[in-house]
């Protein structure tokens, strides 16, 4: 544009009215996007696969059967070598034993499982040397592709969570890995249920076998 | 915006005019993001590689191939099936057997053997199927020649530590607990140094067929 040409008679102001519209367009959609993104905690959060009853759920890299489960009030296991007589294992609430079939399916490793109650607290396998069995307590065993393991989880909880629990199983031995599959699996206990499996319990289940 | 003689402005004719004289910036910019995810992330998949290897130099039973500041050789593979209670294994499981691989390394003059003791060895099947050497189950097994399965030194009769010597050949064990139906020969054998001074191409590992 030279200098020699005509001048516009109306020319728009570069900011006006439609520019502030514009500008607090932008603001309001920037908080919104803002307010609707997921946090960092969700964004990395573990993957649930949902499972129900007695099945076989796949996660990344694991699956697991559930065959059953039992509750007994305390557990009398073989003595060791300071303690050679038979020994009770006694809980303040109950013991839950899950028993299923672990399988590796691409690496070998450890799978860990914990219980979720319908008040959302969590309850940990009571360790591997709790109930000390070797070759049925699952709690850190090691598993390799082709070769799964037959056992079980022993959880100690009080008698009154039973109703809702569900069983989470994860890869490794520390938490549920970030971005990676977390099977939670319903057991199905409804309040008749729980009933039935607190009236069932033996008070000293024998686990001399 | 464009200043005229009379002290006037006026909008320049034409967006497309903006971008023309701008053309430099935008380019620059246009590099700069580019590089500024690029970089990092190139990182971020070296470091993963370190890890996770999956460049393989194949070598046949036998041969010998250089890697990691040295030179190595599959020695000798072969199944234990005799692994249940009692055995020099000890397993729990009598439906699985133990896969021996023997391995030899020379290290070049110059390479700290120390570095070559974080090595790694899996096997794996055509399915991508991994186990790992000396599993957990397989922790209470002592080799009667006292090889151990790391790459650069091992454990001697006075519990005192034999360092590989460079030009000398050093022999260490990896051992491998499998399904006893798995046709082992059919296996692929790594081994993996996870470390950035001795492995120049990140992400290479040595590939050993067992047959």
């Amino acid at each position: 544009m030279s200098v020699l040409d005509p001048i516009p008679l109306r020319r728009r102001r570069w900011w006006g009215w439609r520019e502030w519209l514009l500008l607090l367009g932008a603001l309001v959609l920037i908080v919104l996007l803002r307010k609707g993104q997921p946090d960092y905690d969700a964004r990395v959060a573990p993957l649930l696969v949902h499972g129900h009853g007695l099945d076989r759920i796949e996660g990344r890299n694991f699956a697991i059967d559930v065959k059953g489960f039992k509750v007994a009030g305390a557990y009398l296991v073989a003595g060791d070598f300071s303690h050679p007589q038979p020994r009770q294992l006694k809980s303040s609430g109950v013991w839950l034993s899950v028993v299923g079939t672990l399988e590796a399916l691409e690496k070998p490793g450890i799978i860990s499982a914990r219980l979720q109650t319908r008040d959302g607290l969590f309850y940990d396998t009571s360790g591997s040397g709790r109930p000390k069995l070797d070759g049925v307590n699952l709690t850190d065993r090691f598993v390799a592709p082709g070769l799964p393991e037959s056992g079980a989880y022993f959880f100690e909880l009080p008698p009154d969570k039973l109703q809702g629990a569900h069983l989470q199983v994860y890869w490794g031995n520390l938490t549920p890995g970030l971005m990676d599959s977390l099977v939670d699996i319903d057991l199905g206990i409804d309040a008749a249920r729980a009933r039935a499996l607190l009236d069932e319990a033996e008070p000293v289940l024998d686990l001399r076998k | 915006m464009t200043r005229h003689a009379d002290g006037t402005t006026s909008q320049p004719a034409s967006p497309s005019g903006w971008w023309r004289r701008n053309r430099a910036w935008l380019l620059g910019a246009l590099l700069l993001g580019v590089v500024a995810f690029a970089r990092p992330y190139q990182d971020a998949l070296k470091e993963y590689q370190r890890w996770r290897p999956h460049d393989p130099v194949d070598v046949a039973k036998g041969e010998w191939a250089e890697y990691a500041g040295a030179r190595w050789r599959l020695v000798d593979a072969s199944l234990k099936t005799a692994t249940g209670p009692g055995s020099a294994f000890d397993l729990q499981r009598l439906d699985s057997s133990v896969l021996v691989l023997r391995y030899e390394v020379v290290p070049d003059p110059g390479t700290d053997p120390d570095k070559l003791d974080s090595c790694t060895g899996r096997v794996f099947d055509a399915q991508g199927r991994e186990w790992e050497n000396n599993p957990l189950p397989l922790s209470r097994y002592r080799n009667p020649q006292r090889l151990s399965d790391m790459c650069g030194s091992r454990l001697g009769e006075d519990f005192k530590r034999q360092h590989a010597r460079p030009g000398q050949p050093f022999v260490f064990e990896h051992l491998y607990q499998l399904p006893r139906s798995k046709d082992w020969r059919r296996l692929q054998a790594g081994i993996s140094v996870p470390d950035k001074a001795l492995v120049k191409d990140q992400g290479s590992y040595l590939r050993f067929s067992l047959q």
